[in-house]
């Protein structure tokens, strides 16, 4: 089980969605990471079939995912983002539906177990336009792991849900993840921190960065800086430094600060991958 | 307490007030309609376009207040006719009655022979329906006799003799009415414009819609305040009421002044049966319109309360529009399934489909059978309606909205065990198109539409047409030389007469001389074959169908995450072919529904005989060897492979969103059509 991009480019006229974009993913779970237009939707829709790349090819088990066709989508399991869904399907009929669409034969066991796993017992005989967003969320993802498919590919999972079924929602995809190539594209770091394989952050249709959570934290080690000052430097420090979080405590304000040279009375402190996406993608 | 009603009412009449603009527009559709109604008012036997709305005004603005009226069109009559045979070399350029006129005398209302002579037939036999009309009475006495004099009504003592006495009876009344000529067709354009009370219903929905439906979101809110429940409702039943009343008296001065403007109206102090000669009330033209205009009311403010009623049940316009579509076709289907004479006939008469058909209760006759004894159907519906209203006002009243008791239309509940679907993508694509998409609904409406088409547009058949069926049948029945010996003793005997038998023979005589040079050829009565394949005839039918094949393809392109779709194994190739098999499947029907009544009208009233007889039979057909079937068969092949065409092409027109594949298919197949018409 190996999915394997090579040399992926895209263009959208004078735009260039993606450069030369190549990654490798074996079993586990993997977090696209970037902000809007960093090419993460044109990377999808090339693997989902979706879209036609200029260059570059996708490969599962070696083989040319295009000319694999049907038989490589027979493996995929997508979840976009959230949108509208034939509004007068039951969520029973639309997992029906989804089966039918991905040629299963007898799914009654697989679409009964995902009800339950996802939450949706209560709800398998609502309409889908009477659903909730975060329960609309729950009946894709319960669509995308129809079918077992050895590659899922998650748009925003978790947007939209109460932290409860974040939780539920991430654990559900760490678990997937034991014996599946689950990506993951999302805005939301702290979703991914915990259950990521492997993390790419992307920016401009280039691959900026990769590798693993604690691989990633080693390289951040001793960027990150916690310095307390008054009221009135905030200002001035915010000038200077990137600052990527502010709070007030009983001795002072805190500014958390991500910066390539120590930071005058700064203490290094442990970062996170938000210190990481701040660094690499985002200008405060 | 009346203060805070009154605030309660203004309020609620602030809020609504824009709804009321529903009005203006459907004043503005009406008159479109109630002219499009009147296309083939003045069309000849055989569907061809006569003289106009314009040449009738005409005629009646310069002739109308000759005291000799009668002998004025007879003597024009003639002269037309015989200037028209003069032309076919049947009398003498110098026939004295077309001498009577100067040569542009002769096409003075219309510009052309035939229409002219179209329009004073016209005239000619209304004016002797007019003159006539103690015959009528006669007539419908003599059989009332005859009737009771028979086997049936003799023995039986039952509703069918009481029902056939209550008639003479009232009919014997109208003895003392005398009904006079004068403009006829701006009357029967407003009686006959049943299409403007389907406009009132649409109306009435929009209405109840923002009067009841766009609150219901806000219904918690709303019940908790101090005057929140009977007192709101209070309000909207008086609002209800002060809109059916604006509705009906809009639309019905609209058709007035349409109709007037169109026609003319006459004078409307003469009685109703010199328009209508069935018409069993003494009572004069303008208070019929009164009349007309007070059961409009009536119908609106019980169509509306039964809205307001449905609407407290409902979530959604579409389940609002689903609920009353129920109502009226089952109200159809009543109206279509019982007999007239039948002891059910007060549920053929009584429900929600004669509600939107007021224009008839005036203008016809009918008893209802109330366990046998006739009872008359205005008097029934005006009590209907009353009781009807005030039921509903009380039950609305009575028992204000609580948002915890409305009913949602589930099918199943949602506790239910888990239900096994199919695993075939054709019966989700076909369930997503009929139940999901509301295609039944649509494919439901249309067979409304066309139903109601079939019922009340009927073809007139001139007597002529009548006498060429039957001259035909008997030729058919004779030997090439007995035919032609007969045809010549009948042309003989006729001569140049334009009564109907004279018409038929001339024309019977001018198939045969077709014939002769025909190889192959054998006497047919071609006007079903005609009437079945006729373009005029079927030119609705195609837009009608045209407009469904579009929602339907549209309907069936549907996709909203297509993204999704199209990364599943059978996402791309097999759902396109299962999407296109459906959308045929429905094309099919809906091309059946648009094209079966004309078919089948083709059989019921000219009959398609003949079926194995070479095409070129009919000089239509001049040349085409095909038997009548296959040319009929290839005909209506030729749509279905339309059809589908159309289908596919909107499919993948629609592929650019709903509104762009719906604004160019009506641009390119729905547009040429009507133009065209």
């Amino acid at each position: 089980m190996k999915l394997e991009i090579t040399g992926l480019t895209k263009n959208y006229g004078t735009l260039r969605a993606l450069d030369g974009f190549c990654f490798t993913a074996e079993c586990g779970v993997y977090a696209i990471l970037g902000p809007n237009g960093a090419g993460k939707s044109t990377l999808i829709n090339i693997i989902t079939q979706n879209l036609a790349a200029d260059s570059g090819k996708v490969l599962w088990d070696g083989a040319e995912a295009a000319s694999l066709g049907g038989a490589f989508r027979e493996i995929l399991g997508y979840m976009p983002q959230q949108q509208q869904m034939y509004p007068r399907f039951s969520v029973e009929r639309f997992l029906y539906y989804i089966a039918a669409l991905k040629g299963l034969e007898k799914p009654e066991g697989q679409i009964n177990q995902l009800i339950e796993l996802c939450n949706l017992g209560e709800h398998r005989k609502k309409r889908l336009g009477a659903l909730s967003g975060g329960m609309k969320q729950r009946v894709l993802i319960a669509q995308a792991l129809l079918g077992d498919p050895k590659l899922v590919i998650l748009d925003e999972p978790t947007a939209g849900l109460d932290p409860k079924e974040r939780v539920r929602i991430r654990n559900l995809i760490a678990k997937v993840g034991l014996n599946r190539i689950v990506l993951i594209a999302t805005h939301i770091v702290s979703d991914v921190e915990l259950i990521a394989q492997q993390v790419l952050f992307m920016n401009k249709g280039v691959l900026v960065e990769s590798g693993g959570v604690e691989e990633l934290y080693a390289k951040m080690e001793g960027l990150v800086w916690d310095v307390v000052v008054r009221g009135e430097q905030v200002e001035a420090m915010s000038q200077c430094h990137r600052v990527v979080n502010i709070t007030q405590q009983k001795d002072g304000i805190h500014l958390r600060i991500v910066s390539d040279s120590p930071v005058e009375g700064g203490v290094a402190v442990a970062p996170c991958l938000e210190d990481m996406y701040l660094y690499l993608l985002g200008d405060i | 307490m009346m203060r805070e009603y009154i605030d309660v009412l203004i309020a609620e009449w602030k809020r609504v007030r824009v709804a009321f603009a529903v009005i203006v527009i459907l004043a503005v559709v009406a008159p479109v309609l109630l002219i499009l109604g009147e296309q083939s008012r003045f069309d000849d036997d055989w569907g061809r376009g006569g003289f106009t709305a314009a040449s009738y005004r005409a005629a009646w603005r310069e002739i109308g207040d000759d005291p000799n009226i009668g002998e004025t069109l007879q003597r024009r009559y003639d002269a037309v006719s015989a200037r028209i045979w003069a032309g076919w070399g049947w009398v003498g350029e110098d026939d004295d009655r077309q001498l009577v006129y100067e040569e542009w005398e002769l096409t003075h209302f219309t510009g052309e022979l035939f229409a002219e002579q179209q329009l004073l037939r016209f005239l000619l036999r209304q004016l002797d329906e007019v003159n006539t009309y103690s015959d009528f009475l006669d007539r419908v006495q003599e059989r009332a006799e005859n009737l009771q004099a028979g086997s049936i009504f003799g023995i039986e003592d039952g509703f069918g003799l009481r029902n056939v006495q209550r008639t003479a009876e009232d009919f014997a009344r109208l003895y003392q009415v005398t009904p006079t000529f004068d403009v006829a067709s701006g009357a029967q354009m407003i009686f006959g414009g049943f299409g403007v009370d389907w406009l009132g219903l649409i109306g009435l929905v929009v209405f109840m819609a923002v009067l009841v439906l766009s609150e219901k979101p806000s219904a918690k809110l709303l019940n908790s305040a101090k005057l929140g429940q009977r007192t709101l409702t209070v309000a909207k039943v008086k609002l209800t009421a002060f809109f059916a009343l604006l509705l009906s008296a809009t639309l019905t001065l609209v058709a007035i002044g349409t109709a007037s403007i169109h026609y003319g109206l006459g004078d409307l102090s003469r009685p109703i049966q010199s328009v209508f000669l069935g018409a069993p009330y003494i009572i004069s033209v303008g208070g019929t319109i009164l009349g007309l205009f007070a059961l409009r009311f009536g119908a609106y403010l019980c169509w509306g309360l039964l809205l307001f009623f449905i609407c407290r049940k409902v979530k959604n316009v579409g389940s609002l529009v689903a609920i009353a579509s129920l109502f009226l076709a089952t109200g159809t289907l009543l109206h279509a399934a019982i007999a007239s004479y039948s002891y059910l006939n007060i549920f053929k008469y009584v429900n929600p489909y004669t509600l939107l058909s007021p224009t008839n209760l005036l203008v016809s006759y009918v008893n209802l059978n109330l366990f046998g004894q006739p009872v008359n159907l205005l008097a029934s519906m005006v009590g209907t309606m009353a009781v009807l209203a005030v039921l509903l006002a009380i039950l609305l009243v009575a028992k204000p909205v609580s948002e915890a008791k409305s009913v949602k239309f589930a099918l199943f509940s949602s506790k239910s065990k888990p239900r096994k679907f199919s695993t075939r993508l054709f019966i989700h694509e076909n369930w997503r198109l009929y139940i999901g998409a509301g295609a039944v609904v649509l494919l439901c409406g249309m067979m409304l539409v066309q139903g109601a088409r079939f019922h009340y547009i009927r073809p007139r058949i001139a007597p002529e047409e009548g006498e060429f069926r039957a001259v035909v049948a008997y030729a058919q029945g004779l030997e090439t030389e007995e035919r032609q010996e007969w045809v010549a003793q009948e042309l003989e005997l006729h001569g140049y007469s334009h009564s109907p038998r004279a018409v038929a023979i001339r024309r019977l005589a001018e198939r045969l001389a077709y014939l002769d040079t025909q190889d192959g050829g054998e006497l047919v009565y071609e006007t079903g074959w005609l009437f079945a394949m006729d373009e005029g005839e079927n030119l609705v039918n195609a837009v009608i169908l045209a407009m469904v094949l579009i929602l339907l393809a549209i309907a069936v392109r549907e996709q909203t995450f297509v993204a999704l779709v199209r990364s599943t194994k059978h996402g791309q190739v097999r759902l396109t072919r299962t999407k296109l098999l459906t959308l045929f499947g429905a094309g099919s029907i809906a091309y059946v529904i648009a094209f079966a009544p004309t078919l089948w009208r083709a059989v019921q009233l000219f009959g398609l005989d003949s079926w194995s007889a070479a095409a070129l039979s009919i000089p239509e057909f001049a040349g085409n060897a095909m038997p009548l079937w296959a040319v009929l068969a290839v005909f209506y092949a030729v749509r279905l492979v339309a059809v589908y065409a159309i289908c596919g092409l909107v499919y993948a027109i629609s592929k650019r969103g709903a509104v762009f594949g719906l604004v160019v298919s009506v641009g390119v197949f729905v547009l040429p059509l009507v133009l065209l018409g």
